[in-house]
């Protein structure tokens, strides 16, 4: 289900402004919601979503020249969209990753790797069909290891 | 996705932007996670098996034999493989090739509910390619064998398909080309 707590990452579709807002158009138009226009919709189903700020973030602030020591700063920030400044948001996505990776790594089987949320909307792909109908997706469990023979 | 989360969280905490509270299970989890989760994902699948399921793939999907000759969906190219233009393999050579050479594995594209491997080659290793933090070998292998022309591979004449279930043992659900056949030059 759409979560609005802050802990997942918001998905966007549409990558150019222009397609944005036809897009927030569109979809106001067929959820028979063409009141909101193109007011902005966030949604945080789709389960990858949730793992990908931590990576993007340490490599900002610990490899990047213009991401050093600009950390402090970032994290003072308030969110326009949530509640809290940006650290106490990332704190949030620090604890819900650890929470959905805690089953797997105090007994590692299949039933304790990460699971879709929404048949429909697991991850990237979209689709039920587009995971095959499988609920364990393989990009957000997967690193491979040195050798896969 | 989850093991790269889990290390960027060690690093955040090592540099002091995170509380080094996070550090130590962080660290633990991140190893169960780096050497256990992908076990459940891979496939092992023969020469012969492999060989008789794209064979099978072909005539279900009405697609044309010569697909997997030559350069396969790339005709129009140039070959990769030294051995690129015979009848026996694809563009690469047969150790680039799925099934080419001896046994390979590749990694499912999920798991279903009760267990079983959706056996579908798939793009997703690219968000490894993408986040991991230390690329093996294996991760090359399995690249450069999911880069084979179509249906060997993902690569098309217009550009990469992300899924491609030719490998699949489920043959259930193989769908016709809406085309009479589709012609590679």
């Amino acid at each position: 289900m759409p979560r609005r707590d802050g802990r997942g990452l918001r998905f966007i579709r549409p990558v150019s402004p222009a397609s944005l807002y036809l897009s927030q158009l569109m979809g106001s138009i067929q959820n028979n919601q063409s009141e909101l226009g193109n007011t902005p919709e966030y949604n945080y189903v789709m389960v990858d979503t949730d793992f990908l700020l931590l990576p993007v973030l340490a490599d900002y602030f610990l490899n990047y020249p213009q991401g050093q020591n600009r950390s402090t700063e970032f994290f003072a920030r308030n969110s326009t969209l949530n509640q809290g400044t940006f650290e106490e948001l990332l704190i949030k996505n620090v604890d819900h990753v650890l929470n959905l990776s805690m089953p797997f790594a105090l007994n590692a089987t299949q039933e304790n790797l990460v699971q879709i949320r929404d048949p429909l909307v697991g991850n990237w792909r979209d689709s039920g069909t587009g995971l095959g109908y499988g609920i364990y997706p393989f990009d957000v469990n997967c690193k491979l290891p040195a050798i896969s023979s | 996705m989850v093991p790269s989360a889990l290390r960027a969280i060690v690093q955040l905490a090592e540099a002091g932007i995170l509380s080094s509270n996070y550090t130590e299970n962080a660290t633990q989890w991140a190893e169960v996670w780096e050497t256990q989760a992908s076990q459940f994902f891979e496939v092992t699948i023969d020469s012969t098996t492999a060989s008789s399921r794209l064979s099978n793939y072909i005539t279900q999907a009405n697609l044309t034999e010569s697909l997997l000759y030559g350069a396969g969906a790339l005709n129009d190219t140039q070959s990769a493989g030294s051995n690129g233009t015979n009848n026996t393999s694809a563009w690469g050579v047969a150790e680039q090739t799925i099934g080419g050479a001896d046994n390979s594995t590749f990694y499912a594209l999920s798991i279903a509910r009760n267990g079983s491997l959706v056996e579908v080659l798939n793009s997703d290793l690219a968000f490894v390619l993408l986040y991991a933090n230390n690329v093996s070998e294996g991760i090359i292998q399995a690249t450069i064998e999911a880069l084979q022309p179509y249906p060997r591979g993902l690569l098309t004449d217009v550009g990469m398909v992300v899924a491609n279930a030719a490998y699949d043992s489920n043959v259930t659900n193989i769908e016709a080309s809406p085309l009479e056949t589709i012609e590679c030059s």
